[in-house]
């Protein structure tokens, strides 16, 4: 058991510099959490020790959040400063993630929308973008012929271009309720009007 | 194993396709990293690993030019009390159908158990303890994946920002005992080399005097850049100079040698572009013509 936990401590530490600190301030619950011999305590002092700690825990953070900047991009972009205390929450909230591109941008997608759903983010246009793009995501999983309908407030297409060359904060996007078919067709996403219910 | 040489090759990323269709005879090989190419849905999904398939479409289109190499990043072979034999399976089907030269993966761990379908994923992959109690349980799981798949399987060494204190081997004498009890080949990344002199002032010469080099069957060859006061292996781009000193004085020391394989992330492509790939790919041929007169086994049609 004991080696088994030493990893378990070492990626804890490595996936929050705070843990780190708790360790160097010699805090105890940390140890408390672990079954650990002393050999492995004293491994532990020394690495949260060395200046190389700090680049495994940006390492990690560059990592985690790979899979929702590549898949969730304009999402991202529309979320400006407040990405980074997002994306911190939900790692607080998830903390045994699986890194499989799949699940983490379905789990932050999830986490967003709850978000959106009880006000706690009133980004404009992020509802909207941030469907598409999910959607995107679990067709490029899907054989090719699988489909999503999808329903927007905006013109989707305006807001992506807008987004794009950063003109978005100055633009007046026109409501224009829309609903899209959205598939893949030879690698490429495409999107065309559906009919209405 | 008799294993072909091939030469030089470069590791598959998302910015390649374009480059491939113009440019594939520069190449003698493709590595790819499998789990690319498909979807972990968990354990006790079945199917388990669904192939991804924009992604198949390209490896097919691959695999009927060029002949691939695997570089896994999820065997996870340090975790101690977890050793994913379905995953080993399936790479054993992926093997089937493409006909690896040969795969490998690091000499770390990546994955930690849980009792859901999905393992937690670290984030980085840790290098393990230099202990006799990870040389058996590594070795133990060698031996299982080379009587699976049967072709022969690569160590990579480690890139690392911290070290264990009081470890029972050096890397070099941990791999060593590894190649010797368990026969398994050596994967040596001349840039973590690099990467780890930097940092941590270790000398990377002597790490390739100390090794057994004739186990060494591949070479990984990358740049990176710098980041808050270190050097990281971020693939970022062209080969330092630094890097094709060492690639140099370590091929001519690595007599099984049977491929050099040039790795960049694809979000550095618009730096190297074409010509800055190709000349990559030129000055490992260099090296490996300098000590390796052989005629790449394999020849485009």
């Amino acid at each position: 058991m004991s080696a088994r936990d030493f990893q378990l401590a070492i990626a804890s530490l490595i996936a929050s510099p705070e843990t780190c600190c708790e360790i160097l301030t010699e805090e105890e619950p940390f140890f408390t959490r672990f079954s650990l011999t002393e050999k492995e305590k004293l491994r532990l002092h020394g690495i949260v020790r060395q200046r190389g700690i700090s680049a495994c825990c940006s390492l990690y953070r560059m990592n985690r959040i790979t899979p929702v900047y590549s898949q969730l991009s304009n999402t991202c972009m529309l979320l400006k400063d407040e990405l980074v205390p997002l994306v911190e929450e939900f790692w607080l909230h998830l903390t045994k993630p699986s890194l499989q591109f799949k699940e983490e941008v379905l789990e932050f997608g999830a986490f967003l929308t709850n978000k959106i759903s009880t006000g706690a983010i009133c980004q404009p246009y992020l509802k909207e973008v941030l469907q598409l793009e999910i959607a995107m995501n679990e067709l490029s999983y899907l054989p090719e012929g699988e489909h999503r309908i999808l329903t927007f407030e905006h013109d989707i297409f305006f807001v992506l271009r807008a987004l794009a060359d950063g003109s978005l904060d100055d633009a007046d996007v026109p409501p224009s309720v829309c609903r899209y078919k959205i598939y893949i067709n030879n690698d490429k996403v495409e999107m065309e009007p559906a009919e209405a219910e | 194993m008799n294993t072909e040489q091939l030469g030089i090759g470069i590791l598959y990323n998302a910015a390649l396709p374009e480059y491939l269709k113009e440019h594939f005879e520069q190449l003698d090989y493709i590595e790819i990293i499998p789990d690319m190419f498909w979807s972990d849905e968990g354990r006790g999904k079945n199917p388990r690993f669904r192939p991804l398939p924009k992604w198949m479409r390209q490896l097919d289109w691959i695999a009927g030019r060029l002949p691939l190499v695997a570089h896994n990043i999820g065997i996870s072979i340090g975790t101690i009390d977890y050793f994913d034999e379905e995953y080993i399976r399936f790479m054993q089907k992926m093997h089937e159908r493409y006909q690896f030269k040969w795969h490998s993966d690091h000499l770390s761990f990546l994955k930690l158990p849980t009792k859901g379908p999905h393992d937690h994923n670290a984030g980085i992959a840790i290098p393990v303890p230099y202990d006799e109690e990870y040389l058996e349980m590594i070795g133990k799981k060698v031996d299982f994946i080379q009587s699976t798949i049967e072709i022969p399987f690569l160590l990579e060494n480690n890139v690392y920002f911290v070290e264990y204190p009081e470890q029972d081997y050096t890397e070099t004498a941990f791999v060593n005992k590894l190649v010797k009890g368990h026969h398994c080949n050596i994967l040596l990344d001349i840039h973590n080399l690099y990467t780890n002199a930097i940092n941590q002032g270790t000398c990377a010469r002597t790490y390739i005097d100390e090794l057994d080099m004739s186990a060494v069957m591949e070479m990984h060859i990358a740049g990176g850049n710098d980041m808050n006061g270190f050097y990281m292996d971020s693939h970022a781009g062209p080969c330092p100079d630094e890097v094709w000193e060492l690639l140099d004085y370590a091929v001519s020391k690595a007599p099984n040698l049977r491929g050099i394989t040039f790795e960049f992330h694809e979000s550095y492509f618009p730096l190297l572009q074409f010509g800055g790939l190709n000349r990559q790919i030129e000055l490992a041929r260099n090296t490996w013509n300098k000590y390796h007169h052989k005629k790449p086994a394999y020849e485009c049609a």
